[in-house]
C-alpha cells in the first residue's frame, strides 16, 4: 500500500499534475501555498478588503479554469502572479473615487497596516494618531489618482518589495516600461503629497 | 549626460535598484545640482511617510473569508458541476450531467458544502435535505467514471408556498443574464429559511450540521460550541465529514481557540495520513507557537505508539528546527527528533 503523501512536501509540478487528474486536495494545497501573497498584493493595490477578496476570488477561479491547460512553460508562481496583476489592472473598484480611508472599523481590522521595516514607529498621542489618519487619507487619495498600471507598479515595488525585473515578468512587459510607470507614479505622489512633508 | 537621466537615477536610489557605478556618477552630479539634491530629499521624505503608514496586510479573518468565498464560487462554476462526455463507439458524443464526490476535505469541499447551508429545507415529515457535495474537477479526465454522492431528498423547488416551508427570505441575488434579444433576464437567488433541528449528537444529521457550522459559521463562539458538542459523540470513530471539518478548522480557522480545540479533537483519534498531513501543515504554517507545539506533541505520541514512522515527518521537523523563530519550539522539535532517533 502506498504511504500517504505529505502534500506539504510535494512539488508544485506534482501537485499540478494531481490537480489536473482531479485531486481536490492537491489544488487546495496549491492555493494555500500562494493565496496569502495574492491576497496581500490585492490588498496593497486596493486598500479595501472587499475589493481584495474579489480579486483573490477572480484570480483563483481563473487558475481553476485554466489549470487543465497549464503546460509548465513558466513557473507556476510566475503564472499565478501574472494572473493577479492582470486581474488587478482590470478590476472595477467597488468604491470608485473614494477620497478618504474607510472609517468602518470592520474594514480596518481586516487590513492591518504595518510600518515598513526601517520606518519610524507610529507615535502614540491622540493628536499624532489623528494626524496620521489624515496623512493616510492623503496617501490613499494620491494613490487612487494614479493610472491602474502606475498604481500597480508603485504598489508592487514600494509595498510588496518586488524587484523591477520581477514586476516586468509579472506584467509581461519590458523593464523599461515598468520603470516608466514607476517614475511617473512616484513623481505624481511626490508632487501630490508635498504639502504633508 | 542628460539631466533627465540623473532624475531617473534619483528614483532608482529610493527604489534601491541603483547600481554602484550609477550611484557614483549621481553623487558627483549631486554635489553640483541643487535641484536634484532637493528632489532626492523630497523623495526620501515621501518614502518615510509611506513607510510609516505601511502596507496593508490582510488579517487571518480576511484570508478565511476569501477562502470560504472561493469555495462557494467554485461550487457555482458550471465547468465543475457538469459535463462528462460519454462517447459510445460509432455514436455521437453525448454530454450528460454527472456529479461526483470530492475525495478530500478542505475549503473546496466545504465551500461546495455551502450548497448545504443555503438549500436546506424541512419537509412536512421533518426530513433534512443535505446539500450535495459536488466536486468533479473537469481537468481533462474525459470518460472518468463518476461516482454519485448520496442524496437524502429530491432537489428543492424554489417556488414553494410560504406555508409549506415557513417564512423564507431571499438573499444573494445574482444576475446571470440580462439585456438579451428576447428581453428575458435570468437571476439566481438563495432562499434562506430558518430551520430547527433537535436531536442527540449521535444523529448523523446533527453531526453534519455541526460540521458545516464549524467550517462556515462566522461566529467563533458557535464554531467552538460545535466542536464541544461533537466531542460528546459516543461512537468510537467520527464520520468522515466531521473529521474533515476538524482538519479544515485547524488549517484555516482564524481563531486560535477554535484551531486548538479542533486539534485536541483530532488528537483523540487514531492518527492517519490525513491527520498527520494536517499536523504538519500546522507545524509549517500556523503562526501561533502553541499550535505548533501541540502538533509536535501529537506527532510525537503517534510516532511513539507506532501509528506513524519518524521517517514520514523527519524532513519537515529538520526544516522546522532550522527555521522556526521560537526557541521553545525548536527545543521541542529537537527533543522529538532525538526521541524518534532513539526509537529507530
Amino acid at each position: 500500500m502506498t504511504a500517504p503523501n505529505v502534500l506539504v512536501n510535494t512539488s508544485d509540478k506534482e501537485l499540478i499534475h494531481r490537480a489536473q487528474g482531479g485531486e481536490a486536495a492537491a489544488f487546495e494545497e496549491l492555493v494555500h501555498r500562494y493565496d496569502q501573497r495574492v491576497l496581500s498584493i490585492a490588498a496593497s493595490y486596493t486598500h479595501d478588503p472587499d475589493d481584495s477578496k474579489d480579486i483573490y476570488q477572480e484570480v483563483f477561479l481563473r487558475v481553476y479554469r485554466s489549470l487543465a491547460s497549464f503546460q509548465f512553460r513558466s513557473e507556476f508562481p510566475t503564472w499565478i502572479f501574472r494572473i493577479t496583476t492582470n486581474v488587478c489592472l482590470t478590476h472595477q473598484m467597488r468604491r470608485k473615487n473614494r477620497t478618504f480611508i474607510s472609517l468602518d472599523a470592520e474594514d480596518e481590522e481586516q487590513l492591518i497596516y504595518t510600518p515598513i521595516a526601517g520606518a519610524q514607529p507610529q507615535p502614540a498621542s491622540p493628536e499624532q494618531r489623528a494626524q496620521n489618519t489624515e496623512i493616510a487619507a492623503h496617501i490613499q487619495e494620491a494613490v487612487e489618482n494614479l493610472s491602474p498600471q502606475q498604481r500597480l507598479v508603485f504598489t508592487l515595488k514600494h509595498y510588496e518589495g518586488y524587484k523591477l525585473r520581477e514586476i516586468a515578468v509579472m506584467m509581461e512587459c519590458g523593464e523599461g516600461t515598468v520603470k516608466k510607470y514607476l517614475f511617473t507614479a512616484t513623481e505624481k505622489m511626490r508632487k501630490r503629497l508635498r504639502k504633508i512633508y | 549626460m542628460e539631466h533627465k537621466k540623473y532624475k531617473e537615477w534619483l528614483q532608482l536610489v529610493i527604489a534601491k535598484e541603483i547600481t554602484p557605478d550609477q550611484r557614483q556618477l549621481l553623487d558627483t552630479h549631486l554635489r553640483e545640482c541643487d535641484e536634484c539634491r532637493t528632489e532626492l530629499q523630497e523623495l526620501e521624505q515621501l518614502m518615510v511617510v509611506l513607510g510609516q503608514r505601511g502596507a496593508p496586510e490582510p488579517s487571518g479573518q480576511l484570508l478565511w473569508e476569501a477562502r470560504r468565498g472561493l469555495g462557494e464560487a467554485i461550487r457555482r462554476e458550471p465547468s465543475i458541476q457538469s459535463v462528462l462526455t460519454h462517447v459510445t463507439p460509432g455514436a455521437a458524443p453525448v454530454v450528460s450531467k454527472s456529479i461526483a464526490t470530492q475525495r478530500s476535505s478542505g475549503f473546496l469541499r466545504n465551500g461546495l458544502g455551502a450548497l448545504f447551508g443555503y438549500r436546506i429545507a424541512l419537509s412536512s415529515l421533518a426530513t433534512v435535505v443535505f446539500g450535495i457535495f459536488v466536486g468533479y474537477l473537469a481537468f481533462g479526465r474525459a470518460g472518468a467514471p463518476a461516482q454519485l454522492a448520496s442524496v437524502a431528498q429530491a432537489p428543492i423547488d424554489p417556488v414553494m408556498a410560504d406555508h409549506e416551508m415557513g417564512r423564507a427570505d431571499i438573499a444573494n441575488v445574482r444576475f446571470v443574464e440580462s439585456g438579451t434579444d428576447d428581453g428575458k433576464i435570468a437571476i439566481e437567488y438563495d432562499l434562506v429559511r430558518p430551520v430547527r433541528l433537535a436531536a442527540d449528537i449521535d444523529d448523523r444529521r446533527m453531526q453534519r450540521l455541526l460540521a458545516y457550522a464549524l467550517v462556515n459559521e462566522e461566529n467563533p463562539g458557535v464554531r467552538l460550541q460545535a466542536i464541544s458538542e461533537l466531542k460528546k459523540e459516543t461512537r468510537p470513530s467520527p464520520a468522515s465529514d466531521v473529521k474533515s471539518a476538524m482538519i479544515e478548522a485547524i488549517k484555516t480557522d482564524p481563531n486560535v481557540g477554535v484551531r486548538r480545540q479542533a486539534l485536541r479533537f483530532l488528537g483523540t483519534l487514531r492518527l492517519d495520513g490525513e491527520i498527520k498531513d494536517a499536523c504538519l501543515h500546522v507545524l509549517i504554517h500556523d503562526k501561533n507557537p502553541g499550535m505548533r507545539v501541540a502538533s509536535i506533541h501529537l506527532l510525537a505520541e503517534a510516532t511513539m505508539s507506532g501509528a506513524i514512522s519518524g521517517d514520514e515527518v523527519y524532513d519537515v521537523l529538520m526544516d522546522e528546527l532550522k527555521k522556526d523563530d521560537d526557541e521553545f519550539l525548536r527545543a521541542q522539535t529537537a527533543a522529538f527528533i532525538q526521541e524518534v532517533s532513539d526509537v529507530q
